[in-house]
């Protein structure tokens, strides 16, 4: 699903963030990204869904040679890309009914096929009950459970997450996780970033390390 | 449907950001009412004084005036000769009582004036209509030094000259006017501009997410592009109405002789169309200035 050749992100001639990276993640797998703070997560991350190009190398995704796709394509793979991020990135002003049926609307689906589609996302993570709701009057893992719902209505063949459960309790990070499991049950490859030893060990899966842009195990 | 769907999604983020920052946008539209009320009060005012120069240019006449004692048989020899030259399609008399009839009628504030003086004071004349063809500087002036010294004449008044002074007059106004208009158009979109470059960095943060979860450009900027259109409209609209009071107001009030009619201060509808559609166009180019310094 994922397959990076000699990749490198260069910010400017003293910072390295990405060197040499190579790694590859099959579809269907469940694998973590860890490394500490500043190893080049985020960084990998945002080359995958394109939010930035790589200064050398190339990745595929799905098989699409992403780094050499037109700015105008972009959204495109964007909707085929699941993202869960750590702060959430909620619209405010918008209840999460609205924030989770935003995605099929900018497809142009029809407004009740939204909603249902909208629904059906927010049950599957157990917050239809709330979805006239706005994002200020839920908790941290409610939000983030909005943000997984939103990154999941377009059944995605790859979810990637950036510190999902940095702003959480444990409990919470727990139940976030299990929803990863489930996602991943379905068929959706799911990356991880985090650097949360503890939930690493406990999860069990494959882990890929990165250390100043580095990888170090995979 | 796909388009109507895209649309109808502009316009309602486009209504909502307008009433959501409802103060700085009524100071945009505002000034955007106020250029666009210059501009159409200019052009208003040309085209229409256009108008009636092209409708008097159409009615060129000579004037001969007559001498006060002149006899019978002068005048049928004036009158016959004036018939006779190929320039004249055809004369008005207006008698020395019709001449009273008609400074009272124009000048109603005077119109005591010959009873104070105890004598009627105007003359008669002939009004000598040109035929098409003939209405040129030289033909006026050929027949002026003509007539002018044929027994009976006692001067002879022709308002060619007048009225291309007036001519040009109007030309330089509607010049002075899109002068003007060009740069109060250019103020207007850079106001615009402006406005919905804030509006843009208040809401970075939302227009983040959305390119993130995959919106295309034109679904980000769609309702930016509709928001400065509906306040360049908004401001159009504004000007529209406020021009059409303020010229319906100067024809009542200031009671418009009847040279000028009530022409000079009507609003045409071309021009009201005019405002609304530019103020439009305006808040269109405005936004797409602004929407490509900024990253969406």
């Amino acid at each position: 699903m994922i397959q990076a050749f000699h990749v490198y992100k260069q910010y400017d001639r003293e910072s390295t963030a990405l060197s040499d990276v190579t790694l590859h993640v099959p579809k269907g797998e469940f694998c973590f990204l860890t490394g500490p703070s500043g190893a080049g997560k985020t960084t990998f991350l945002k080359l995958v869904f394109r939010e930035e190009l790589p200064s050398q190398g190339q990745i595929l995704v799905g098989g699409r040679n992403i780094t050499a796709i037109p700015e105008s394509q972009i959204p495109e793979l964007r909707r085929s890309v699941g993202v869960v991020f750590q702060d959430f990135k909620l619209l405010k002003r918008k209840t999460i009914l609205e924030n989770v049926s935003f995605v099929p609307r900018i497809l142009g689906v029809p407004a009740r096929e939204q909603k249902r589609r909208a629904f059906s996302s927010l049950k599957a993570v157990s917050l239809h009950h709330k979805m006239h709701a706005f994002p200020r009057q839920l908790s941290g893992g409610e939000q983030q459970r909005v943000a997984i719902a939103r990154a999941l209505i377009n059944e995605p063949m790859l979810l990637l997450a950036d510190e999902p459960t940095g702003n959480l309790d444990p409990e919470m990070a727990e139940e976030i996780m299990r929803l990863f499991l489930e996602v991943n049950a379905r068929g959706t490859t799911v990356l991880v970033a985090t650097h949360d030893r503890e939930m690493i060990q406990r999860m069990g899966k494959r882990v890929i390390t990165l250390e100043r842009g580095r990888v170090s195990a995979a | 449907m796909a388009l109507f769907r895209a649309l109808g999604y502009f316009f309602g983020e486009a209504f909502t950001s307008l009433w959501r920052s409802r103060l700085v946008n009524a100071i945009s539209i505002g000034t955007i009412a106020v250029s666009l009320f210059v501009l159409g009060a200019f052009l208003t005012v040309a085209g229409n004084l256009g108008d009636v120069v092209t409708k008097w240019t159409e009615k060129i006449q000579i004037i001969v005036y007559l001498e006060a004692d002149i006899e019978d048989r002068v005048q049928a020899s004036l009158e016959n000769r004036l018939i006779e030259d190929p320039a004249v399609e055809s004369l008005d008399l207006v008698d020395r009582s019709e001449a009273l009839e008609r400074f009272k009628t124009l000048f109603r504030d005077l119109s005591s004036l010959p009873e104070d003086l105890g004598e009627n004071p105007f003359p008669a004349s002939y009004e000598v209509n040109l035929r098409p063809g003939h209405q040129s500087p030289e033909e006026v002036q050929r027949l002026a030094n003509v007539f002018v010294d044929v027994p009976g004449v006692q001067e002879i008044q022709y308002d060619l000259l007048w009225i291309e002074r007036l001519a040009t007059g109007v030309r330089l106004l509607r010049a002075a006017g899109a002068f003007l208009g060009g740069i109060l158009v250019l103020a207007g979109i850079f106001t615009i501009s402006n406005v919905i470059r804030l509006t843009v960095y208040a809401r970075e943060d939302e227009l983040d997410i959305m390119r993130l979860v995959g919106a295309t450009r034109a679904y980000v900027k769609g309702p930016f592009v509709v928001e400065g259109m509906l306040q360049g409209g908004l401001g159009g609209s504004l000007a529209a109405g406020l021009l059409w009071l303020t010229l319906g107001w100067l024809a009542r009030d200031l009671n418009t002789s009847e040279l000028l009619g009530r022409t000079a201060f009507a609003l045409p509808t071309e021009i009201s169309m005019a405002l609304v559609f530019g103020g439009m166009a305006v808040g269109v180019v405005g936004s797409l200035v602004s929407l490509r310094r900024v990253r969406v």
